[in-house]
C-alpha cells in the first residue's frame, strides 16, 4: 500500500491530545477514547514517521526537527482531506445512524436576506472565537474526544456545480 | 439486444466456453431455449435477470471493479485518479487498524 499523505483523523486526535502534554498509553486512551491496542499500533507508526517520541513511558510530540512533518500535515491539500473525512463521517452518522446534526439548505435569498445570513455567519464565527479566547484564559479540563465538531459554510449553487463538474 | 449481448459475453467469459448442458443446469432454462438465445433469439426479462444474477454474484464484482478502476485511470485527470487512490489507501489503512482493534 502506498504512502498516505497528511494525517488520518485518528492520528490527528492523538496529535491534538499530545499537544496538551506528554501521556502514557493509558492516558492517551482515556483522552482520545481509542483503545490501547489500537493506540499501541498507531503510536508505533507515528513514531516511525517521526511525529512522536517515546521516553520513560511517555509519548510526546517530536517537535525538534524543524517541525517539517507538522508543516506537511497542515498543508492546504491535507487540511482539505481532513475536512472531507470529517464531513463524510458527519454525513454517515446523520443519515445512517440518525445521530448528530446536519442541515443543508437551498435558498433563494434577496439582498436583505443575504446580508442577514452573512451577519449570522459572522456572529457564529465571533462566538467560536470568544469560546477559544475563553478556553485560553480558563482551560476546561476535559478529554480531547469530548470536543465539539461544528461544520458550517455557504456558497452559490452555481459555484458548487462548477466545482463538481471540474472534479473529474 | 446490446444488454443481452453484453450479459452473455460476461457469462461466457466467466465460465470459459460452457456447454449448453452446463448453461441449462446453471440457469434452469431449457437446453433448446439456451441454444436459441445463444443464436440470437431475444431473451425475456426473467431470462435476462437469471443471467444477470449469475454474472454479478460472488466475485464478478471484483472484475467489474477492476474494469471500473482501469476506466477511471484512462478517463479521469490525474488529480481525480489520485483522489480515488487516496481514498482507497485510507480505507485499507483503516481496515488494518481495525484488525488490531478486533
Amino acid at each position: 500500500m502506498g504512502k498516505i499523505n497528511g494525517a488520518m483523523l485518528v492520528e490527528r486526535v492523538v496529535l491534538e491530545s499530545l499537544s496538551k502534554g506528554g501521556k502514557t498509553l493509558a492516558e492517551l486512551s482515556e483522552d482520545t477514547g481509542l483503545r490501547e491496542s489500537m493506540l499501541n499500533t498507531l503510536t508505533q507508526q507515528m513514531a516511525q514517521k517521526g511525529w512522536l517520541r517515546y521516553e520513560k513511558g511517555l509519548f510526546s510530540l517530536q517537535l525538534d526537527h524543524e517541525n517539517s512533518w507538522l508543516t506537511e500535515i497542515n498543508r492546504k491539500e491535507n487540511l482539505n482531506s481532513e475536512t472531507k473525512e470529517l464531513m463524510n463521517s458527519l454525513s454517515e452518522l446523520y443519515f445512517k445512524e440518525n445521530s448528530g446534526l446536519l442541515k443543508v439548505q437551498k435558498l433563494m435569498l434577496n439582498d436583505q436576506e443575504e446580508r442577514i445570513l452573512n451577519s449570522h455567519l459572522k456572529n457564529l464565527e465571533c462566538f467560536f472565537q470568544n469560546v477559544r479566547d475563553e478556553r485560553r484564559r480558563k482551560p476546561k479540563a476535559d478529554r480531547t474526544e469530548k470536543q465539539r465538531i461544528v461544520i458550517w459554510g455557504a456558497s452559490f449553487y452555481s459555484d458548487l456545480l462548477k466545482m463538481n463538474l471540474q472534479a473529474v | 439486444m446490446d444488454l443481452q449481448k453484453e450479459i452473455l459475453e460476461r457469462f461466457m467469459g466467466k465460465h470459459k466456453k460452457p456447454t449448453l448442458k452446463f448453461i441449462s443446469q446453471k440457469t434452469g432454462i431449457q437446453m433448446t431455449r439456451v441454444f436459441r438465445i445463444l443464436n440470437g433469439a431475444t431473451m425475456s426479462v426473467p431470462e435476462y435477470e437469471i443471467f444477470y444474477q449469475l454474472v454479478y454474484q460472488n466475485h464478478a464484482y471484483v472484475d467489474d471493479f477492476i474494469e471500473l478502476a482501469s476506466l477511471c485511470q484512462r478517463s479521469l485527470k490525474a488529480s481525480a485518479v489520485a483522489e480515488i487512490a487516496d481514498l482507497m489507501k485510507k480505507k485499507l489503512w483503516l481496515v488494518e487498524l481495525n484488525k488490531v482493534e478486533n
